[in-house]
């Protein structure tokens, strides 16, 4: 079914806020009003839900990447070279 | 906030073990997408690290990963000058086993398939990013970083980290539509 002017309107604004709406990041939170404006609209729209999924599941996709490079002997190594490094600058 | 280096009886090695020492994997992974390699990542963290610890009287205490990716991002421009480039132009600099990363072996026949079908996709996807938005992408979405320490990392806006990561995620999302992994 084709979308009427002011629903097109409301999907795109909703998805500039997207990313900011599902990430909750501190540095560039939306307001309480532009959180429920974004809910309200995912309610009733097909599309941005669908948007949403897929930016959930490519968190999850990108998540489970990062879980899989974890950091080895690497921390120890750096530890041990700055304890030396330590030692050499306090004399 | 006052310095930590400002009361009397400042303790520069406990103050560092407090601030510093549980931001070093961060530091690491940071690192490594910052050099592209793995042993240019440790020196850099080396590096970063003393850096800090020489600074630590000065640190007000409120944000210690903001100010080590800060001093990590000064240290390693000073590097580059010395030695090569910055952003990460290839998967293997993260994806290489060796020695800074290991990857975590699956552990059945089942999850070693699941695993290299999952891994195969994401990866394809990201690599067919360009730099500046693929690294935008893998501190963020893969080392869990916030906007503001991305921004402190690579010393750009927080706009700008926001803007390369809403298109680096548009892209990946459009590269996996097409390649089936969503429907």
């Amino acid at each position: 079914m084709a979308m009427s002017i002011p629903q097109m309107l409301e999907c795109r604004r909703t998805r500039r806020r997207l990313q900011r709406f599902l990430d909750r990041d501190p540095s560039a939170p939306l307001t309480h009003d532009e959180i429920t404006e974004v809910e309200e609209h995912l309610r009733g729209c097909e599309r941005c839900t669908g948007l949403v999924a897929e930016y959930r599941a490519l968190h999850r996709l990108l998540e489970h990447l990062g879980a899989t490079l974890q950091p080895d002997d690497a921390v120890l190594r750096v530890r041990q070279a700055l304890d030396r490094a330590l030692e050499n600058e306090q004399g | 906030m006052d310095e930590v280096g400002a009361t009397p009886d400042f303790d520069r090695a406990a103050a560092f073990r407090t601030y510093v020492e549980p931001e070093i994997p961060v530091l690491l992974r940071v690192a490594r997408t910052l050099t592209g390699s793995a042993a240019d990542a440790e020196d850099l963290v080396q590096e970063t690290l003393i850096r800090a610890y020489r600074a630590l009287d000065r640190f007000d205490g409120a944000h210690p990963r903001a100010w080590l990716l800060t001093i990590l991002r000064h240290t390693s421009s000073n590097l580059r000058r010395r030695t090569r480039p910055g952003l990460v132009d290839s998967w293997d600099a993260l994806s290489d086993p060796r020695p800074a990363f290991g990857a975590r072996r699956p552990e059945t026949p089942d999850d070693m398939v699941m695993q290299g079908v999952l891994d195969a996709d994401v990866e394809s996807a990201v690599v067919s990013l360009g730099p500046k938005f693929r690294t935008v992408l893998i501190m963020v979405d893969i080392h869990g970083l916030t906007y503001a320490e991305c921004s402190d990392a690579l010393g750009i806006p927080v706009g700008t980290v926001m803007s390369r990561l809403s298109r680096a995620r548009d892209r990946m999302r459009k590269h996996l539509r097409a390649s089936g992994r969503f429907s």
